[in-house]
């Protein structure tokens, strides 16, 4: 009696073992009927003659061939490519080395990283440098003046993985190049002419940030806008300001529209990017042994929850998001540890885990930090024309608090003696953000 | 009937003999599966920092007796096969008896150990090897007593009998070592095309 029961023991927990592991095996969430609804939106397409995506992604085109023209081969190759289910590494280094890119000459100068290190500083001392780099990338800043007629940008999210990642080297070094000229004319004493081309700028780059999908582009893009914030209050304080100056200043610097700061755009957008990205190679390609253990409802519905947790995050005013972002300190950093889907789902479930933890919030931290770095320009400008005196400087930040606060914790922003230089610290890392008087 | 004091088991290791063979077959099958939950709870303490607790908790009962069936299962029969081989006389039940309770403290001790760890956050080298002395000792003890009582029940010399174990223990690592191989051979050369080629 006592051997027949051992045997249906044995008997037994064979079969609940065998059920068990085909259940989990077989089973998969249902699709978060949100995520269905927000990834299948229709996207308008990209290949617009207005769109300042293309015209980045051809920046370096060759002789003969206009950006537009060669930003739009390059994506219709990979669009091809990815429809055909060939091999898109190929085509793409097929249209890149075919042709001879026209890329910077010379070596960019970096600027605001220590005091006196400006941009106008450096045309007055390195007059003859900044003019041989104008003039053998003419052709180049030439190309970035006319970005501005390109009024829309629009990123092709739905190749996921495959979408074309423009070079941003030669367009950042374009840029300094403008600013060079711009610069130039501040120096002949046209600081409204300076101060209407900064706008300009700011405006282009803002617009490519409000409308950025992706954060790739949105980081690009707001590398620009700091240099040009910079270059304003290194403006702003050439000289004193005349009254219509002043007001063109308080234009440039005035506060930024919340879509071209925050996260939340570049953030849905990138839901969206690994959702098709998946799509098209993961599950395009996988066998079926790999369906046992990554299953792709449930790690898209997971995939897709850490985004919006993330969107939720970069919603939030800079001092909330600090004390939201720091409630997750000692969990390095990772909202969310992996959970029983870890069971049917295992490397869906730690991929969505180490996806998570890869430092999004020091993304959502950039945004909030241009607002701050915003304030300390004005705080530069206003110290310059009110004479402000090194011993005097905590007591005008500390007046000037309520307009032009520290963002993350609400107080007056800091004065280093030392270096000579107003900033704000970073909430969630121990960098600052700082400005040289 | 035999109680089980933890200390004169450890101390004499024929009372864990004895005890062992006191208790029923089914008694033992329940041993194994606490082992196995012991074992997973230990392992799964251990990665708390990427595992939620839901996790950790479900996957140590659904799981541990199964961990606990399987080498159960095994490392006895390669014991009993190797001792056969060396001339040994034991029946697979007494090795699998032995082992069963034998491993229910190494299963403790790991599982201490990883409480422990849970407690103290980041310890030093040395606070560490002093912490996982009792483990340690613990383990060693239950490995001696296993040790003495598959000889004893083999009825080999000890330099047999320490031969066999060890060789049991070399075969036990290098089928483990085999099965992982095979699954990263299958998936590494795509087991879909070999299935469809069946």
């Amino acid at each position: 009696m006592a051997v027949l029961s051992i045997k249906k023991l044995r008997l037994g927990v064979i079969v609940f073992y065998c059920v068990i592991f085909v259940g989990l095996a077989l089973y998969d969430e249902r699709p978060d009927p949100n995520m269905i609804r927000e990834m299948n939106v229709p996207l308008a397409a990209c290949t617009g003659p207005g769109n300042a995506y293309i015209v980045f992604l051809g920046f370096e085109s060759p002789k003969g061939k206009t950006p537009y023209e060669w930003g739009f081969t390059k994506l219709q190759e990979v669009e091809k490519a990815v429809a055909n289910g060939t091999e898109i590494a190929e085509s793409r280094s097929s249209i890149d080395s075919k042709e001879e890119r026209l890329i910077f000459k010379g070596e960019r100068p970096t600027f605001y990283d220590k005091k006196d290190n400006g941009i106008l500083k450096y045309i007055s001392a390195h007059s003859a440098e900044a003019a041989k780099l104008t003039g053998e990338n003419r052709e180049l800043l030439n190309r970035y003046k006319s970005l501005r007629t390109y009024t829309e940008f629009r990123e092709p999210v739905d190749l996921g993985y495959y979408m074309p990642i423009f070079m941003f080297s030669s367009i950042r070094s374009a840029h300094v190049l403008y600013l060079f000229e711009i610069a130039g004319t501040a120096k002949e004493g046209n600081i409204a002419g300076a101060l209407e081309a900064l706008q300009g700028d700011i405006d282009f780059w803002g617009h490519i940030s409000q409308n950025s999908t992706t954060l790739i582009s949105k980081l690009v893009s707001l590398s620009p806008l700091t240099t040009d914030i910079r270059f304003a209050a290194e403006l702003g304080t050439i000289r004193r300001l005349r009254v219509n100056e002043m007001a063109q200043l308080r234009n440039v610097l005035r506060s930024f529209d919340n879509r071209i700061a925050s996260m939340a755009g570049p953030l849905r957008g990138e839901a969206r990017y690994m959702y098709k990205g998946a799509e098209l190679s993961i599950y395009r390609n996988s066998r079926p042994i790999e369906g046992l253990f990554f299953k792709r409802n449930a790690t898209d519905n997971r995939m897709y929850a850490n985004i919006r947790q993330l969107v939720r995050l970069a919603e939030l005013p800079s001092e909330k998001f600090v004390s939201q972002a720091k409630a997750h300190e000692g969990e390095k950093n990772t909202f969310r540890k992996a959970g029983i889907p870890f069971l049917y789902n295992p490397l869906g479930e730690i991929l969505s885990v180490i996806v998570q933890s890869q430092g999004h919030t020091t993304y959502i931290q950039r945004g909030h930090d241009l607002e701050g770095l915003r304030r300390l320009a004005w705080l530069k400008v206003l110290a310059k024309h009110e004479n402000v005196r090194p011993e005097q400087m905590e007591r005008f930040l500390n007046a000037r608090s309520a307009e032009f606060k520290d963002p993350y914790t609400g107080g007056a922003m800091k004065w280093d003696a030392n270096k000579g230089s107003i900033y704000f610290e970073h909430a969630i890392d121990d960098n600052r953000v700082e400005m040289f008087l | 009937m035999t109680k089980f004091r933890l200390n004169t088991v450890l101390v004499n290791p024929q009372t864990l003999k004895d005890f062992s063979d006191a208790r029923t077959e089914m008694t033992t099958i329940g041993i194994n599966a606490l082992t196995g939950i012991f074992t997973v709870l230990a392992a799964g303490l251990a990665m708390s920092s990427f595992f939620t607790n839901g996790l950790i908790i479900l996957a140590t009962f659904l799981f541990g007796p199964l961990v606990g069936f399987l080498i159960s299962s095994t490392y006895p029969r390669i014991e009993w096969v190797v001792g056969r081989k060396f001339g040994g006389k034991a029946s697979l039940n007494d090795t699998y008896r032995i082992f069963a309770w034998s491993f229910l403290l190494v299963g403790f001790a790991l599982l201490f150990y990883s409480l422990i760890m849970q407690v103290i956050d980041k310890p030093s080298v040395a606070v560490g090897v002093l912490l996982s002395l009792p483990s340690a000792v613990l383990a060693l003890l239950a490995i001696r007593s296993y040790s003495y009582n598959t000889i004893a029940a083999q009825k080999l010399t000890a330099t047999r009998g320490g031969a066999g174990m060890v060789i049991t223990a070399v075969l036990f690592v290098l089928l483990i070592a085999g099965c992982v191989s095979l699954i990263w051979l299958l998936y590494r050369y795509g087991a879909s095309e070999n299935i469809k080629a069946l």
